[in-house]
């Protein structure tokens, strides 16, 4: 008796296991039983789906990564704002300064806006090279005109230095050159508004200003004006120094 | 062996499923960037900004006209000065107007003039313009005509005079540029004419009193 019983046990049982590996069957059972057909779903992994969706997010990262790649290279190096060059110097003189005939004792040195001397008395900013501290009021006018001017101080740069900042300004309209007398640095170029001081000519830093503030005219107050003042070429006016 | 009995998704595929509804959705959306899909339109024909650029430049045509007459003949140092100043920035800044004009599709000229300025606000009730002036402050032609035959002082007087007027015009025009433009190049640029036009007008003011002159009526 105990026998058939147990045999009857381990058979229930090894249906049971056979039917969940097997999928639904309906109740089999010897002896007429039936059991409610049950749908046992098989906890298979969907790896079609995850292939899918594996494959998405790697061909979606590609494409982001590929993109982001090319406009790191394409910016590399580039200054697409003043804030990108290093050291840079950010003043704040409003647009429509008043033209003066007389000297302005300007807060900054080389100055890089304020009052200024009256049209057309611009120092000429035509990638002129001059040898002489020509007058700062002159100056001033030409910053306005959208012009980037590189000054040095004559007794700390050497003649090869003074060539290479003249390379970067002769014959390049909206720029121009010259010694200034009590420069506290070596070399400081200036635009309107901005100023960017370094301790060499060779520093590259000095071309990424020009590169970046000649003529942009975001940043100086009369687009369109010109740099031509032929007169100015011919008899630049001096920098008024204290002694008469 | 036996796993949970379920008649519903697992979770697991619920995840995935969503992760890539996600990238596709990303995807989709990079690529209509890449399309160009949903960049701002260029500004119409009677947008105030195809609007000023067109009846700017015109405005700054005359400017640069009579700035030339005086580079002809005028034998005054400060007002040579002065009107290659104005001739040399405004032409320049025509060459911009019209070239944004030209990137938008739209043509140089056109339109009604001033219609874009001042729809509905009323702002120009009360502002009178010489009878025959299309623009705020410009010369007609019977003032242009009086100014071609004056040499000397006289001429020097006349331009000063009709080049402030002219000034004080172009100033309202860009003052509302400044306020209603869409694109920030125009507004930039227009704020930049209002502000150094303004010096310019005060240094025609002292530069017309030194010569004995007084100015025209504001536009």
């Amino acid at each position: 008796m105990a026998k058939d019983r147990t045999s009857d046990d381990t058979r229930a049982q090894r249906t049971g296991a056979s039917r969940s590996g097997a999928g639904p069957t309906g109740g089999r059972g010897k002896g007429g039983r039936t059991r409610p057909p049950v749908n046992v779903v098989t906890p298979q992994r969907p790896w079609a789906l995850i292939i899918a969706s594996i494959a998405v997010v790697a061909f979606a990262a590609a494409v982001i990564i590929y993109a982001l790649a090319q406009v790191e290279q394409a910016n590399e190096g580039k200054v697409e704002k003043p804030e990108d060059i290093a050291g840079l110097q950010t003043y704040d003189y409003s647009a429509g300064q008043e033209h003066v005939e007389t000297p302005v004792d300007y807060t900054e040195s080389p100055p890089v806006g304020g009052p200024h001397a009256p049209p057309p008395q611009w120092a000429d900013c035509t990638g002129t090279v001059y040898d002489i501290d020509i007058r700062h009021e002159n100056a001033v006018h030409s910053l306005e005109h959208g012009a980037a001017w590189i000054t040095y101080n004559p007794d700390e740069v050497s003649d090869a230095d003074i060539a290479k900042l003249a390379e970067l300004v002769d014959g390049q309209s909206g720029r121009m050159l010259s010694p200034y007398a009590g420069l506290d640095s070596p070399v400081s170029i200036q635009s309107w508004n901005h100023q960017l001081k370094v301790d060499s000519a060779s520093d590259e830093r000095i071309q990424q200003f020009a590169d970046f503030f000649t003529y942009n005219t975001d940043f100086y107050p009369e687009p369109g004006a010109s740099c031509e003042n032929p007169d100015f070429i011919a008899n630049p006016i001096p920098e008024e120094t204290t002694a008469p | 062996m036996t796993g949970p009995s379920s008649t519903t998704r697992s979770p697991l595929r619920t995840a995935l499923l969503a992760v890539i509804a996600i990238g596709l959705v990303l995807l989709g959306g990079g690529l209509a960037v890449a399309l160009g899909i949903g960049r701002t339109e260029s500004p119409t024909a009677d947008s105030v900004d195809a609007g000023f650029s067109r009846d700017m430049a015109l405005h700054h045509l005359q400017a640069v006209e009579m700035a030339n007459l005086a580079l002809d003949r005028s034998e005054d140092e400060a007002v040579r000065g002065l009107a290659f100043d104005i001739a040399e920035t405004q032409k320049d800044q025509v060459g911009r107007m019209q070239g944004w004009l030209a990137l938008w599709g739209l043509p140089p000229t056109g339109g009604d003039a001033m219609a874009w300025m001042g729809a509905g606000t009323g702002g120009h009730a009360g502002h009178t313009m010489s009878e025959g002036a299309v623009m705020p402050g410009m010369a007609t032609e019977e003032e242009l005509a009086v100014l071609r035959g004056l040499t000397g002082q006289p001429f020097d007087v006349e331009f000063l005079r009709l080049m402030m007027r002219h000034h004080q015009g172009g100033r309202q025009m860009a003052e509302y540029a400044v306020e209603h433009a869409e694109v920030s190049a125009i507004r930039t640029l227009a704020r930049s004419i209002v502000e150094s036009q303004a010096a310019e007008t005060g240094l025609m003011a002292g530069m017309l009193a030194e010569r004995g002159g007084t100015p025209l009526p504001a536009p």
